[in-house]
């Protein structure tokens, strides 16, 4: 009995009920839990045993439990609900389904020109007294925008795709070794750019505020681009028997790293340097040898469009908004193109490798670097184009010197 | 059988283009285009995931779209035949690479950021003239310009 009794009393320690209770509880065949709760909840252990007694089953008693529970809950105050936010949104889906620029409406779709919140509150939502200040620096709309933002992360996520699938690798065939070679270093180049766009947009993507929201989810979709093209590139270089080449001198680059404000990184990515590697790209797929290198190419330059549509759009938006920084953007044009031509001029590899699939082989290597001329007049003129649509029209004439010399070379590309 | 350039044309290699969502597959679309030839212009207009209009247009009118490919009846023929035999283009017949190896360009246009288009949507474009491949096509005599 004693040691019975012992036993009793080590569960009920642990479950805290009376012996005599839990006897009863099983017998009757309710759940231990139930008579736990009801202690708990201090109902007296001869209520229970009453309840026990009365012939009511443990799910009736549990019914009834839950039931109190319901009435003993606090009173809700709906507070929350009654916010001055705008109800009764109903977007609706358009040919494009149910997109961004859809759910524009109402207030929602009212983007300020400048966004004064230091917290997360989503536009539109109700600000919490005391959220936590996140110290985004980009408040002002004119330094990001660009009215087809909201289109063009739709675009983005619609036009994706998969590197490891979408591209038909098994089609990549044995090329002359130095086409090989110099397709790997077209690739090394890339990825290298690429690796700066993470940096640089990573960099400024956390300062813009939440007020423009479809600038963060747009720039993402690039950062995302960014990572795909390097990932994809890099497949390409180590797929069919070259491999990666050398490290450029990284002069393109130093500029994008020394922006001193989201405006000057954007000009310098998204117009500059993205008209140049867009080209590469299309140059890429123009000469493909094979339905990788065909699709690879095309792809990334259609990414590149997209990129470009933004960076032009925002450009066209900054002048028309802020026309006193007219001139500062040309600067920043001027030293990106300084950069870029150092680069094109002082190292080799990446001039060598055009030329050789320019001229389709190192044996045609002098019609390749004639090419090269024909290709970098079209790059320059291109891109100067861009300038002119997006309202930077008197760029040519602030063009830096040495990439304006470009222009004046004769076409020879037939 | 529909003759090479003309709305007829165009609306059958859109009727096969489009099917098992053919278009819809390569994502949204937006772009007015056009296609010259000679003194024949075709002004085609994709929007989201289709091609909702085609019109036969004056050559004139080719300013107002966003960009128009343009290249003599022996380009075009050459690009139609090479689809038709392979089934799509092969390497040497893409719009991209014509338009890489032809000194002015096969897309053209007034403005480069609405050019651009062309290269930001290139394989909604191939896979529409690929889809030629299973169109009869029956070439215009060459209309002096």
């Amino acid at each position: 009995m004693t040691e019975e009794m012992g036993t009793h009393t080590d569960k009920s320690d642990i479950i805290n009920i009376p012996p005599d209770l839990w006897a009863k509880a099983e017998e009757k065949r309710w759940p231990l839990i139930l008579i736990q709760q009801a202690l708990a909840r201090k109902v007296p252990a001869a209520q229970l045993h009453q309840a026990l007694d009365s012939g009511m089953t443990g799910a009736e008693a549990m019914k009834m439990m839950t039931s109190r529970a319901a009435e003993q809950a606090p009173p809700l105050s709906m507070a929350w609900a009654r916010v001055d936010t705008e109800r009764g949104i109903r977007a609706k889906p358009g040919k494009k389904g149910l997109t961004l620029d859809a759910i524009n409406i109402g207030s929602y779709g009212d983007v300020p020109e400048y966004w004064p919140g230091q917290t997360m509150q989503p536009r539109g939502a109700y600000l919490a007294p005391g959220a936590m200040s996140m110290g985004y620096s980009i408040s002002v709309k004119a330094e990001v925008w660009a009215d087809n933002l909201g289109s063009l992360y739709e675009e983005a996520i619609q036009r994706h795709w998969r590197p490891a699938t979408d591209i038909p690798w098994e089609t990549l065939s044995p090329l002359p070794e130095e086409t090989e070679q110099a397709i790997g270093q077209l690739c090394t180049e890339l990825c290298e750019y690429n690796y700066m766009v993470i940096v640089a947009l990573g960099k400024w993507i956390r300062e813009i505020c939440y007020g423009f929201h479809e600038a963060k989810l747009f720039l993402s979709t690039v950062l995302f681009d960014a990572g795909l093209h390097l990932e994809a590139f890099r497949k390409r270089a180590l797929a069919n028997g070259g491999g990666l080449g050398v490290q450029s001198s990284g002069q393109r680059l130093v500029p994008i790293r020394d922006a001193q404000n989201y405006s000057e990184m954007a000009a310098l990515v998204f117009v500059l340097n993205d008209s140049f590697v867009q080209s590469q790209c299309l140059l890429g797929a123009g000469l493909a040898q094979n339905e990788a290198d065909a699709r690879l190419f095309s792809l990334a330059a259609q990414d590149k469009g997209r990129h470009l549509a933004y960076g032009l759009a925002h450009l066209r938006y900054l002048l028309e908004h802020q026309p006193e920084r007219r001139g500062e953007i040309h600067k920043y044009l001027q030293k990106g193109e300084e950069y870029l031509v150092k680069e094109f001029e002082k190292s080799a590899p990446p001039r060598e490798a055009l030329a050789i699939l320019l001229g389709g082989g190192i044996r045609e290597i002098g019609e390749g670097f004639r090419k090269l001329k024909e290709f970098r007049r079209r790059q320059v003129s291109t891109y100067l184009g861009r300038l002119e649509s997006a309202g930077l029209d008197d760029h040519r004439e602030r063009l830096w010197p040495p990439m304006a010399a470009y222009l004046e070379r004769e076409p020879v590309l037939a | 059988m529909p003759k090479f350039p003309s709305a007829e044309w165009f609306q059958e290699v859109r009727d096969v283009a489009t099917q098992n969502d053919g278009l819809r597959k390569l994502g949204t679309c937006d772009a007015v285009m056009g296609v010259k030839v000679g003194d024949q212009a075709i002004e085609l207009t994709f929007e989201a995931f289709d091609l909702v209009n085609i019109r036969e247009i004056q050559p004139a009118e080719l300013a107002n779209i966003d960009f128009y490919l343009d290249a003599p009846i022996e380009t075009w023929r050459e690009m139609l035949d090479n689809i038709k035999e392979h089934g799509k283009a092969d390497l040497k017949h893409t719009l991209n690479t014509i338009d890489f190896l032809e000194p002015e360009g096969f897309a053209k246009s007034n403005d480069q950021s609405r050019k651009d288009l062309f290269y930001r949507y290139l394989q909604t474009f191939q896979r529409f003239f690929d889809a030629s491949a299973q169109v009869e096509t029956d070439f215009a005599t060459p209309q002096p310009v």
